[in-house]
């Protein structure tokens, strides 16, 4: 098994989305129970009723159980997307007016010119071409678990053209994606990319609106239901925050790709035509990194700092959401009346707990240390054609570390923070959360209280 | 026939001139938009299908914001629209024997300046308020005129001033120093007759104003064209 280099751009970071989506299934029986629960109390006249809360009280909790929905609705599109291709393909292909140009057309020239660029750094794949006026520039997306479609625009055909160097790089970029299998996850038509994108929308409406509502109205338990707010507003980072942080991930390594690749003159005019305003820039972000990251890594590319960070992203991504969870319980405590102490301490024992889920803290630790042995079967996996590194390209510098000798090598420097954090893990709990009069278990109080 | 519905036969046009409209597409784009010549007959076809052909064509897909590269926009699809609107007076042109086949682009461009400020107490004259205008003005049955009526629905289709100039500029005269002037009319009228789609009148009354502005605004709805020189 040939071992590859850490820091070489040809060697991608460990597959985080695909660990993320992989560590949904076993997330499923819980909820399960816990909608079963949900449904229970809130429409079968279980803990809640118009008699104890209003009506008003209780329309707000319904309306904001929907949008508790929305974290389930992502796991599910997850799971969704790597377990039916076949028909996201049919609806990408429908929603984007993709058709396959028929032999003998004369874009045939140019098709066959993309194909023999992408064939030394992806597995083979069909193109298709949007007949929309305006569409996205060129993006992959499934047809089948092993059919791989690259979807172009007529105004990427005619940058083939105008602006190859250009060109290359968004074609090298989505060549990587192929390469790593994050078309099935990710791409065109995606319902995972889809519903991260959709759930700020839905939080809003279902969730902030009837809280909103209830205080506009000056209802009788609107402040009690202030915990609620908390709660559903610290759900959105929660649930963000994995998803959107592998899906950089997955777009910043394809980044230092098509570097490595086309150059960084084609990259950086492909971000900068990438330039948008409003809405979309915002609704973007959920599944590509802000431009002026993507900018500021690429001119970091030779450095190591780029590929330490890609390769400690779920360490990194696990402690963030520690932060959140702790932040999240402190309000949300304390909106429940808890001194500030006895609230620091449960918030910090709930995001302990968390901590030590597996088997997703042992995954995130053994991954970066064992990742520069298993890169090449994954590659493989997927078809990835066996280059050892991305020619450079014209007028670049090779991918190397000057003084290799000085520092760690990468992934025993990437192992370090998933060691500290399975050294925070492994601390015996403090107890607080047994104790929690509200989240504590297996009390009389505690049964009470819920 | 109403507006927007699909030309019986589907994608089938007529054998008679089937030849022509592929060679007129390739010159119309060699001389437009070369870099969009390898789809100029399958976009051309695709319009005079019309239907929903036409309007996936014509309309912006769904936005997938965020990815390198961005969504770029083809300015073919905009150009038969605009010649399929301005059939009528392209017509009056390429038939009449006073206009020779000399014409370059340069000479309409500076042709339609003239013209501008010849009009230019009638702010506006460029810019149809409906993409269809209600037929040919005699004052318009000049190639000057029919460049200043095809970029002003190219600018209504979001392309810049100065590159749907060009861009009409171009067309017509490309058009124009075509030997086989029968054989671009040919074309045209593929092109032209089934209407281009639009709001008709009794719709617009009940799109709020506000509405209309917002859709404007988002990106995508109302592409912004590129010009031809665009990267």
């Amino acid at each position: 098994m040939r071992r590859l280099r850490a820091d070489d751009p040809a060697t991608p970071p460990p597959p985080w989305l695909w660990l993320l989506v992989l560590s949904y299934l076993p997330m499923l029986p819980g909820d399960a129970v816990w909608w079963r629960d949900q449904v229970t109390e809130l429409w079968a006249d279980g803990a809640y009723s118009t008699a104890r809360i209003g009506p008003a009280a209780l329309a707000a909790l319904r309306a904001t159980t929907v949008s508790q929905a929305m974290p389930t609705l992502v796991l599910l599109s997850g799971i969704a997307a790597v377990a039916l291709p076949r028909l996201r393909g049919r609806y990408t292909e429908w929603r984007y007016a993709l058709v396959s140009p028929p032999p003998g057309s004369p874009a045939e020239d140019t098709l066959r010119a993309l194909h023999r660029a992408l064939a030394p750094h992806a597995p083979p794949v069909t193109f298709t071409v949007s007949m929309a006026g305006r569409a996205p520039s060129i993006r992959v997306y499934p047809r089948g678990r092993r059919e791989r479609r690259v979807a172009l625009s007529l105004g990427f055909l005619a940058l083939w053209r105008r602006s190859p160097e250009r060109a290359r790089a968004l074609l090298a970029h989505e060549a990587a994606h192929l390469a790593r299998g994050e078309h099935l996850i990710a791409g065109l038509g995606s319902p995972f990319a889809g519903a991260v994108a959709a759930w700020p929308v839905v939080f809003l409406v279902c969730g902030a609106a009837p809280v909103g509502w209830l205080l506009l109205v000056h209802a009788p338990t609107a402040p009690e239901m202030l915990g609620q707010v908390v709660v559903v507003v610290m759900k959105l980072p929660q649930t963000l925050l994995l998803p959107v942080l592998a899906l950089w991930c997955a777009e910043l390594a394809a980044d230092r790709y098509a570097l490595a690749v086309a150059g960084g003159r084609g990259m950086a005019e492909a971000l900068h035509a990438s330039r948008e305003s409003g809405v979309s820039r915002v609704w973007g972000r959920a599944h590509h990194p802000p431009r002026r990251l993507r900018l500021w890594c690429l001119a970091r590319a030779r450095r190591p700092v780029v590929p330490l960070l890609l390769w400690t992203a779920g360490p990194v991504a696990l402690l963030l959401h520690a932060v959140v969870l702790t932040a999240g319980g402190v309000l949300g405590l304390l909106a429940l009346g808890d001194p500030p102490g006895a609230a620091l301490a449960t918030a910090l024992a709930l995001a302990h707990r968390g901590l030590l889920t597996p088997p997703v803290w042992a995954a995130l630790t053994v991954l970066p240390l064992a990742w520069p042995l298993l890169a090449g079967v994954w590659g493989r996996l997927w078809g990835a054609p066996r280059a050892a590194s991305p020619p450079a390209a014209a007028g670049s510098a090779p991918f190397r570390e000057t003084s290799r000798a000085r520092r760690l090598p990468l992934p025993l420097t990437a192992a370090l923070l998933p060691l500290a954090v399975l050294a925070v893990a492994l601390l015996p709990p403090s107890g607080a959360l047994a104790r929690d009069p509200v989240l504590g278990h297996g009390t009389a109080a505690a049964a009470a209280a819920r | 026939m109403s507006p927007g519905r699909e030309r019986p036969g589907g994608d089938d046009l007529p054998a008679p001139g089937a030849e022509s409209f592929e060679v007129w597409a390739g010159r119309l784009a060699a001389a437009v938009a070369p870099d969009e010549a390898d789809f100029a007959a399958a976009t051309a076809r695709r319009y005079a299908a019309g239907g929903r052909a036409r309007r996936v064509l014509l309309r912006a897909a769904p936005p997938a914001p965020g990815a390198a590269g961005g969504e770029l926009a083809a300015v073919l699809p905009a150009l038969w629209d605009a010649l399929a609107a301005s059939y009528a007076l392209v017509k009056t042109v390429l038939e009449s024997a006073v206009f020779g086949h000399a014409v370059s682009a340069a000479g309409l461009l500076v042709a339609l300046e003239e013209r501008r400020r010849r009009h230019s107490a009638e702010p506006g004259r460029d810019r149809p308020a409906t993409p269809r205008a209600a037929g040919p003005s005699p004052a318009d049955a000049d190639p000057a005129g029919v460049v200043a009526a095809i970029s002003g629905h190219l600018r209504a289709r979001g392309m810049t001033p100065a590159d749907a100039d060009r861009a009409a500029a171009e067309a017509v005269g490309a058009l124009c120093r075509g030997a086989d002037r029968a054989g671009a009319l040919a074309f045209l009228r593929l092109l032209a007759e089934y209407p281009p789609p639009q709001l008709r009148p009794r719709q617009r009354r009940f799109v709020p104003r506000v509405l209309r502005g917002l859709a404007r605004a988002r990106p995508g709805h109302a592409p912004r064209t590129p010009g031809p020189g665009d990267a």
